[in-house]
């Protein structure tokens, strides 16, 4: 992994990126490239989460009342 | 060595990511334009991953009192995803929410936000809002999300602020990091002279950090401030400049200094010329290498031309040591200098 970056890992990476082009990363290594793409990915899953976990805790807080046309936004 | 600006600049991408600086050191082999790339790419990659959810997040805003929203906020939410959700509000919903919040949850929340995606409600923002979440970032000494801010204020704001926030190293190391350039500029207009004074004279007396970087802070601001900069530089008190010079010698930075000096009123520069610490030997030769180096002879021997007899002797004699290369590139920007002078 140390070695030659391959076209695949930067795919990956340009994926996690959204499809935007990559800049000048050619000073980076295989390794170092792969890091960067596992905390991209791991960003995205964290970020899944903690809105699943905001969204059980903010319905806990709303009045009965409103808690039908919220959940109804918030997960239709 | 890493510079400021990619320091910065990787602390802004690890918040994106949620992870510690120190797991992305690597980076420091990018230039800082690149890292910012990557983290703009990111932010905005991470905002599209669940751009549905935020819209969802913030249209029930519109149906949920205020006083309940800023609840939900600060308990369920938390500052992260409050801040990917902010540019989404109608400026005045997020005002009006954000009064309802703790100082401290903003803050935590103007740390994870990217100031450029929440312009609107940034600007709608009062005044006294603004200064005191600025009071308690700046005790946190957030610089770095201050210097990001910078861009997004207007000049009230900006004016409040600076007048609540005394601490005048606390300005200068916020000014490190405002992004627009031209937005600095329009900041040092704002600022008194004395004030502007007190922070050359931090940088210049400072840290071995703080010089170098109000150096190139200096030289990207337009020319009439860098000159005004340049002469309040000239005309602190001897220990600061002395200071200034030592760092400058240390850090080999005179290819960024010597420009500085170049622009100095005519006084200024005979009297900081003519101090002891510039005429050190060693201090001299590393002048001499510089304006060889960096083809800064223009705005050398201009100012050789004000030292006095001794000084130019000394000088003279450390350009011999230099080597018969550099004493031609001299000769040859002495001759060039003084034909204009000679068609006169």
């Amino acid at each position: 992994m140390g070695g030659a970056v391959s076209e695949k890992q930067l795919e990956a990476l340009t994926k996690e990126l959204g499809g935007k082009s990559l800049p000048d990363l050619s000073a980076l290594s295989a390794a170092e490239i792969a890091s960067l793409t596992e905390s991209l990915r791991r960003a995205r899953r964290a970020q899944e989460e903690q809105l699943k976990r905001a969204f059980d805790g903010a319905l806990g807080h709303i009045p009965l009342l409103l808690r039908g046309p919220v959940r109804k936004i918030l997960l239709p | 060595m890493s510079t400021l600006a990619q320091r910065a600049e990787v602390i802004k991408l690890a918040r994106v990511l949620g992870v510690p600086a120190g797991r992305l050191e690597y980076l420091y082999k990018l230039e800082a334009a690149a890292i910012r790339q990557l983290r703009e790419h990111a932010s905005a990659s991470l905002f599209d991953a669940h751009r549905k959810l935020f819209q969802r997040i913030a249209a029930t805003t519109k149906l949920v009192p205020a006083p309940l929203i800023a609840v939900i906020a600060e308990k369920a939410m938390g500052p992260l995803l409050c801040a990917r959700t902010t540019g989404l509000l109608p400026p005045q919903r997020a005002v009006e929410i954000s009064r309802r919040l703790p100082v401290g949850f903003l803050a935590d929340l103007c740390i994870e936000l990217d100031p450029r995606s929440a312009r609107d409600v940034i600007a709608a923002m009062p005044g006294d809002r603004v200064v005191e979440v600025s009071r308690e970032l700046a005790r946190r000494e957030e610089f770095i999300t201050m210097g990001r801010f910078v861009d997004c204020l207007d000049d009230d704001a900006i004016r409040a602020t600076m007048s609540d926030l005394r601490d005048d190293e606390a300005l200068l190391r916020i000014g490190f990091f405002v992004e627009d350039k031209r937005r600095l500029s329009d900041i040092i207009d704002l600022l008194p002279r004395e004030r502007l004074l007190n922070i050359v004279r931090v940088a210049a007396g400072g840290d071995a950090e703080l010089w170098p970087e109000a150096l190139a802070m200096i030289n990207s601001v337009d020319e009439t401030q860098r000159r005004q900069m340049a002469d309040l530089a000239a005309e602190l008190e001897e220990p600061a400049i002395v200071n200034m010079i030592a760092i400058t010698q240390a850090q080999e930075l005179w290819p960024a200094m010597l420009p500085v000096v170049a622009m100095m009123s005519g006084d200024n520069q005979r009297r900081l010329i003519n101090l002891p610490a510039l005429q050190d030997e060693a201090v001299l030769a590393a002048i001499i290498r510089a304006a060889d180096a960096a083809g800064l002879w223009a705005q050398l021997l201009p100012l050789v031309a004000l030292m006095d007899n001794a000084g130019q002797a000394r000088a003279a004699r450390v350009a011999q040591t230099q080597g018969a290369a550099v004493l031609e590139r001299l000769n040859h920007s002495l001759r060039a200098l003084a034909r204009p002078a000679a068609h006169a």
